[in-house]
């Protein structure tokens, strides 16, 4: 009994079982503590498991890798053209006319279509912080629109936080010089990449965003 | 046709990547799929979900590929985890989803392959258990069970890294 209802662990938490079927495991789990254990230790990996399977993956020719240069002209997947190619001909020859069936699924939905225009130079956003260590937290309020603003202009192509210790350099003789915080250099508190048409739209990014409240954003175009 | 390459071709790509860990293989594995259809049509059976058929085909096709190459599992798996940003998120949350993704593509990809292709199947592929079964040729109730089972092993090892929501 208890693997049986352990089973529908999955579909419990999803909620994709018959309301009297849910009300059963319920009822279940309110009187058997080993079946409760069971089905909850499943429950956290079921729920990233779905934002996982929403996730695109990579395709081969993908341009956002940090390093590589972008294509300059737009192109489908080359397995679309070819396989639509196929199926013309075949349909043609054959008068194929298989109807598609939906089916019911997990009620995942389709990643939305706000990729980087991956025609336009890449450009990396030095974030520069003008006090080291940073006098706020990293953790601060404005990047959730930026980020939202050049995900929806298909300029988005990735970003990172580097951590709060200020990193470790290394001399051009190969000695360490620790960056601490009266290097005059600016210190590093992240970085954006972006697809832009030109410096002066990344710079105009670059302005829109919250960084230049805490410090200054060196923009250079990856080549 | 076009439609059909629009509609299904991405979900089987992510599937397949998620299957062989490598993107450039599972360009083939859908260029495949898509060829053995227009081959095959007429061995279709109008009793099997046309959608079913193709993540068979592109099941068998991954099968095929991990025999003949000696296969690292995680190979190229944590490249295949860019996240597109959700809008709600900033760059702090944007990394701390990638860095959770990084870690289940690892985990999925050290599962026994019947475990790992009902995870992808179920999770890239969005299919029923019914569907899972048809193209493993095996009863609805062992898809629910290897289902659980992988369930577990991915809980126990990703409780263990830290993944569970407690702990983000």
């Amino acid at each position: 009994m208890t693997e049986h209802i352990a089973e529908h662990a999955e579909r419990y938490w999803r909620r994709e079982l018959e309301p009297s079927e849910m009300h059963r495991i319920e009822a279940h789990m309110a009187e058997c503590e080993t079946c409760r254990i069971e089905i909850e230790s499943v429950r956290d990996v079921v729920s990233a498991l779905v934002d996982w399977g929403n996730v695109a993956p990579k395709t081969g020719r993908d341009e956002e890798r940090f390093i590589g240069p972008g294509p300059t002209v737009a192109a489908s997947p080359w397995w679309r053209i070819a396989a639509v190619a196929a199926l013309c001909v075949a349909a043609a020859a054959a008068g194929y006319g298989a109807g598609v069936s939906r089916t019911s699924g997990s009620g995942t939905s389709t990643v939305a279509s706000t990729t980087a225009d991956t025609t336009l130079p890449v450009f990396l956003l030095l974030l520069e912080e003008a006090a080291w260590p940073p006098s706020q937290p990293l953790a601060r309020p404005g990047y959730r629109e930026w980020t939202t603003e050049l995900v929806s202009a298909r300029r988005f192509a990735g970003a990172r936080k580097l951590t709060e210790e200020p990193g470790i350099r290394v001399a051009s003789d190969g000695s360490l010089v620790p960056a601490g915080p009266d290097e005059r250099v600016q210190n590093l508190s992240g970085w954006y990449l972006i697809r832009a048409r030109n410096y002066e739209e990344a710079i105009a990014f670059a302005r829109r965003g919250p960084h230049l409240r805490y410090g200054s954003i060196l923009v250079r175009q990856v080549e | 046709m076009r439609r059909l390459v629009q509609r299904h071709g991405d979900r089987l790509h992510a599937l397949a990547c998620r299957m062989l860990g490598d993107a450039s293989l599972a360009e083939e594995v859908v260029q495949d799929v898509f060829a053995a259809m227009a081959r095959g049509g007429a061995t279709f059976r109008r009793d099997a979900s046309l959608v079913t058929w193709l993540h068979a085909i592109a099941v068998n096709r991954c099968r095929s590929i991990r025999r003949r190459r000696s296969f690292a599992a995680t190979r190229d798996a944590e490249e295949l985890d860019i996240t597109h940003a959700d809008p709600a998120d900033g760059p702090h949350d944007h990394l701390e989803t990638q860095e959770r993704n990084a870690k289940l593509t690892r985990a999925v990809s050290g599962l026994p392959a019947d475990l790992r292709e009902v995870i992808v199947l179920r999770f890239v592929g969005g299919r029923t258990y019914d569907e899972i079964a048809q193209i493993h040729g095996c009863a609805p109730g062992t898809v629910a069970s290897r289902l659980h089972r992988a369930l577990r092993r991915l809980a126990d090892e990703l409780g263990v890294s830290g993944l569970t929501r407690e702990s983000i």
